[in-house]
């Protein structure tokens, strides 16, 4: 087994990039569209990875179903990726465990890790967050991106997230989708009113990264400085 | 050393790794949990059984931690086989806390089962109850429209239908025809409505109406009738789905439906296309068995109006009966209006039902114009 890729991840955290240097042979796997440079000693092969029911889960969770293979064939190089949007990007090495990643946070990951779709079922439902989440497993390095920076909380026992705050999270937390404690029975008028909406409640122990901004209160914010179209 | 055992998937949580977490290979010996660290076995940690604290929980909700009584060390682990292998292991140490783990765990898939049925059913009875209030909604939005919107459906399905060798108006089967309609006008439910009868040479048995009161009646069925009063009952069916309104009425349920499959799942343009072809073929195939009911007891009403006997619309229905097998054409016309068993029946009911009226024969010359179409 590899001890891991050598990777740099440069320009943090808002506008952040990930640099990879491969050895002779070694491969990395990414997300369409994220190579923003390479050595041309790097081949690249895109296919759906881990079989169709695999890809159709990534599908699900908000990725693409094709994943982009780069593999260092004539000689070591570099290659960097760049998120879609601007934001920070995070490594995290599975040993054997799996990670939980928000839809569409997947960016890349190295040879030994599997990813795909997790149905969330009413949990995904209610947290507005789509139904699927992303499940990264196996032994070898994940990296995913957020929106803004990122923010890494160990969780001892109780801890509540904003359920559109939450980038990834390991598997040993439970999580629960509920209302935050202090509007419950309060009746929706404190649930509307508040600007609070539904959380995710995580308990256990592990790891949970959270983003330092939510896209959709932005995009509402921004909204209002748009021309408005004339009837 | 621990080679002999069986090795189950895992994890440990303790200060002394890095991070505080690294996966494991976990063993069960009679008397330890052992976790030895990935992948090159770094190093080992141990829980004792009888010290043992368990809890479930993870992602998954399956995972199932082992805990030192000081929570310092926590071994977790997510393998099917691993809390069986715990039990028998443990020798007993361990069963009540597993039981325990085990009934809480069984209690909240068990409300999960619950609420996905809940939701289950509460989303059959939005979708049924959406279908027919669309259709009812439907049904109610054709009444507020004026004639004027089927008058031009009718025209343009006229036109786009391209009939071939429509008879003479001078011709006495169109003069027959039209004294039929001309007798049955003033009994239909909207006054305003301007029925225009058309005769197409043909020898399949069958008559339709479009929205807005075009009428197309095949020679095939003048051919076939027995009498003048038959040829009413069918003309007179025919018009009752253009004054209730059925074309439209189908154009809008599909129209409805079709919103409100846009609504719930966005602006799909396919779909549009599709639905519209749909509309207009529901118009040319045929209508609803609950139309043709409609449709067969509002002829009667008119018939009984007009003083001509509704038993006769029933008396057509028969002779189709009887000679579905001999006349290839006949099919036609049955296999748009099915189960005429049941009808037959429901009109001689209804007419039953209404006040007893002295009948009269049309004073239409049916031999005449069979003979002409000879």
């Amino acid at each position: 087994m590899s001890t891991g890729l050598n990777y740099e991840i440069q320009m943090r955290p808002d506008f952040s990039m990930l640099k990879v240097n491969l050895q002779q042979g070694e491969k990395v796997f990414a997300e369409p569209s994220a190579m923003a440079s390479m050595s041309p000693s790097l081949t690249l092969k895109a296919g759906m990875k881990g079989g169709a029911l695999k890809s159709l889960g990534r599908l699900m969770g908000g990725e693409s179903l094709i994943i982009n293979t780069f593999t260092a064939a004539d000689g070591p190089g570099e290659v960097v990726f760049a998120p879609g949007h601007l934001g920070d990007t995070q490594h995290y090495r599975l040993t054997g465990g799996s990670l939980m990643l928000q839809r569409g946070a997947y960016m890349a990951n190295s040879e030994g890790v599997e990813v795909t779709g997790k149905w969330q079922g009413a949990k995904g439902f209610f947290s507005g967050e789509g139904l699927v989440l992303l499940k990264a497993s196996g032994t070898g390095d994940i990296f995913f991106n957020s929106y803004g920076a990122i923010l890494e909380i160990d969780v001892a026992d109780d801890y509540i997230v904003d359920t559109g705050f939450i980038v990834a999270f390991e598997d040993t937390l439970q999580y629960k989708v509920t209302t935050l404690p202090g509007l419950r029975g309060g009746g929706f008028k404190r649930l509307f009113f508040s600007g609070e909406g539904l959380v995710c409640r995580f308990s256990g122990q592990g790891r949970v990264w959270v983003q330092t901004r939510y896209v959709s209160p932005y995009l509402s914010w921004i909204h209002q400085f748009r021309p408005s179209k004339k009837k | 050393m621990f080679d002999s055992y069986e090795s189950f998937q895992g994890g440990v949580f303790h200060a002394s790794v890095p991070e505080g977490r690294a996966g494991a290979s976990i063993y069960l010996t009679h008397s330890e949990i052992v976790a030895k660290t990935q992948p090159e076995g770094e190093q080992t940690f141990s829980i004792r059984l009888s010290e043992c604290q368990l809890d479930l929980g993870g992602a998954s909700g399956r995972m199932l931690f082992c805990r030192t009584p000081d929570r310092s060390l926590t071994i977790f682990c997510e393998e099917k086989g691993f809390a069986q292998a715990l039990h028998q292991d443990a020798m007993g140490t361990l069963s009540e806390q597993l039981s325990n783990l085990c009934m809480t765990q069984r209690r909240s898939e068990n409300q999960f089962r619950f609420w996905v049925m809940a939701s289950a059913v509460l989303l059959v009875v939005l979708c049924v109850g959406g279908y027919y209030g669309v259709l009812a909604a439907s049904r109610a939005a054709v009444h507020a429209l004026p004639i004027s919107v089927d008058e031009k459906i009718g025209t343009i399905a006229m036109q786009s239908m391209d009939l071939e060798e429509p008879l003479d108006e001078e011709h006495p089967a169109n003069q027959l025809v039209a004294g039929i309609v001309d007798r049955l006008k003033p009994h239909a439910a909207i006054r305003e409505m301007d029925f225009n009868v058309v005769v197409v040479e043909s020898d399949e048995v069958n008559a339709f109406a479009l929205p807005g009161g075009e009428i197309v009646v095949y020679t095939g069925l003048i051919e076939q009738a027995e009498s003048a009063e038959q040829i009413a009952g069918v003309i007179a069916h025919e018009m009752s789905h253009a004054t209730l309104r059925h074309g439209l009425q189908s154009v809008s349920q599909s129209l409805g439906i079709i919103a409100a499959i846009q609504i719930m799942i966005g602006d799909v343009g396919g779909l549009l296309a599709l639905g519209s072809e749909l509309a207009q073929e529901s118009i040319l195939t045929g209508y609803s068995r609950g139309a043709e009911t409609e449709a067969d007891l509002e002829g009667a009403r008119m018939l009984h109006a007009a003083h001509i006997d509704p038993k006769s619309m029933a008396e057509f229905f028969e002779l189709l009966k009887e000679q579905q097998g001999d006349i290839p054409g006949v099919i036609a016309w049955i296999s748009t209006h099915p189960q005429h068993a049941q009808r037959i029946e429901n009109i001689i009911n209804y007419e039953k039902t209404l006040p007893k009226v002295e009948y009269h024969l049309l004073d239409l010359d049916l031999s005449a114009a069979q003979q002409a179409l000879k």
